[in-house]
């Protein structure tokens, strides 16, 4: 190989011309001025022959004397093409400008190698992420003939990495918006508490001393409105609660045996007051009874939501809830008669914080049908909405009928065992 | 609290002071004796001095030991493993296991209503 190295001063274009057809790990001119080897020729071919890998020679200044077809591939050049040139062809210009290249030469010839990973060009301007490891090589004087370079496209690789930082970083934030949102719901509701123990104790106070007085009607009322308010702000914090547990996946369903028309009827009964005020009938119509095994305490979440929705965007018209089994599963559909909901909405409005009406018009988080959504699922089934503006609608959740408790419980529920 | 109408006392077990005392004075209201502890351990203690309550109102959510370790610590001496406890809980996860359990369990915001009717079951 030596004459190879000892060319470094003769024109890089010449050496091009010298040797047109340079497909091969060596010079072919200093292959031809020796005798080859049996091994060398073998040795030849091997590195010629590696394609995910560019290996090629620098001489002592840093220019390109052979290519093989790994560096073809990975740097879009044919030898003729770059045989002769100077390697910092394959830097981005900022970093030849900052003499980068030379810096790297080098450090090779200091220590003997040079490794990093960095971004490289391709023949067509193109960017690829690569890993370089430079080899200075030596002859028996100790003398530096060049250095032996690999280079290794990890563009793929890093994009990858990048993908998984970038989803670890996502997720973090979700993780720490919900653990907020849990420890921020638990701090509003435990004062909320202690309010309505108040609330509920003046009121008992109250009707006490002012037992006999017909004018006093007026003050119950204002204790039971403060405690209804409460509730009211409760519930909401309650929801918040319920949502950063749904995404963390911390939401239990503990499936019991139950009857869901009773607890239908549990929930509209105390909806009554509320229905009272917004001006609807609510209607039920239903078997007498529905068994299965569902959490009571999430088909009543179920339900309340749907209901108190109907109630919000009902406008005074009848609501229908109605009951039917059909084979092994039930049907719940809540029926407005309101104000509707577009076909564009109906997706989104079980998608966290959002909601079909702009929140000056009516009051709410948007969690409802989201907690809706994920508690069907929790219970294998489903909700799905039909609707016309200005004529309501009707939202169906489906349940499977399970009438056998074992295997649910032992897959829904995040209840340790006692 | 100052009543004494009713022979027996109630433990409440509750972290927040301002909800305990709340829970208290509602107690009060018809006439119930309550002993506040903010934690597990004060709890244990309290039981351990020989003063029997007819009713622990047990809050689950708490630090150091919670509500779950204290009943177990109760349940688990002799002394003490007959005194009734309602679990009185915000966590809607409890409610599962406190059915399962067959433990007694009143829903934060309490309903006073609820509660009273509860603590007349017992003291």
């Amino acid at each position: 190989l030596s004459r190879a190295y000892k060319s470094k001063t003769s024109s890089p274009c010449l050496r091009a011309e010298a040797s047109p057809d340079l497909s091969l790990t060596t010079n072919t001119a200093a292959v031809a001025t020796r005798q080859e080897r049996p091994g060398d020729e073998a040795f030849r071919l091997l590195v010629e022959s590696v394609k995910d890998y560019a290996i090629f020679m620098l001489d002592p200044a840093g220019v390109v004397t052979t290519w093989n077809r790994g560096a073809e591939r990975l740097k879009g050049y044919r030898p003729v093409e770059i045989i002769g040139k100077h390697f910092s062809t394959f830097y981005p210009d900022d970093e030849v400008a900052a003499g980068k290249p030379d810096r790297e030469l080098e450090i090779a010839s200091a220590e003997g190698r040079y490794e990093e990973e960095g971004w490289r060009v391709r023949k067509d301007g193109s960017l690829f992420w690569a890993s370089v490891i430079i080899t200075a090589v030596y002859d028996q004087d100790a003398t530096l003939r060049g250095f032996a370079k690999v280079t290794r496209d990890l563009t793929e690789r890093r994009r990858a990495e990048q993908e998984r930082i970038e989803l670890a970083h996502a997720q973090e934030a979700i993780r720490v918006r919900d653990e907020f949102l849990s420890i921020a719901s638990h701090e509003l509701r435990t004062p909320l508490n202690a309010l309505l123990l108040h609330a509920s104790a003046l009121e008992i106070l109250l009707r006490r001393v002012f037992a006999n007085q017909a004018d006093a009607n007026g003050l119950f009322d204002k204790a039971v409105n403060i405690g209804k308010q409460g509730r009211r702000l409760e519930e909401l914090i309650g929801k918040l609660l319920d949502v950063s547990r749904l995404s963390t996946g911390r939401l239990s369903v503990t499936p019991q045996l139950v009857d869901l028309v009773k607890i239908l009827e549990d929930v509209i009964a105390t909806y009554l007051p509320e229905a009272e005020r917004s001006g609807c009938v609510v209607r039920l119509s239903a078997p007498p009874s529905v068994r299965g095994f569902w959490d009571p305490l999430r088909l009543g979440q179920v339900v309340t939501n749907l209901l108190s929705n109907a109630l919000k965007f009902g406008r005074r018209n009848p609501i229908d809830i109605a009951v039917q089994v059909d084979g092994n599963t039930v049907q719940i559909a809540v029926r407005d008669r309101g104000i509707g909901i577009a076909p564009e909405e109906q997706l989104r409005i079980f998608q966290r914080f959002e909601r079909g009406m702009s929140p000056a018009s009516y009051g709410g988080l948007g969690l409802g049908l989201y907690i809706v959504e994920r508690l069907a699922q929790a219970h294998g089934g489903s909700v799905r909405v039909e609707s016309i503006v200005g004529e309501g609608s009707t939202f169906t959740v489906e349940l499977p009928i399970v009438a056998d408790a074992g295997e649910r419980i032992a897959n829904l529920s995040t209840v340790p065992e006692p | 609290m100052t009543h004494h109408d009713h022979q027996e006392i109630v433990l409440i077990v509750e972290d927040d002071v301002e909800t305990a005392k709340a829970l208290a004075e509602l107690l009060s209201l018809e006439s119930f004796d309550s002993i506040i502890v903010e934690n597990g351990q004060e709890a244990m203690a309290m039981l351990r001095t020989g003063r029997r309550p007819c009713l622990i109102l047990l809050d689950i959510m708490m630090p150091g030991m919670d509500g779950w370790e204290l009943r177990d610590a109760v349940l688990s001496d002799p002394g003490l493993s007959t005194i009734p406890i309602v679990l009185v809980t915000a966590d809607t996860a409890a409610f599962g296991k406190a059915a399962t359990l067959s433990v007694p369990i009143i829903r934060k915001p309490v309903d006073a209503g609820q509660l009273l009717d509860e603590v007349r079951r017992f003291c």
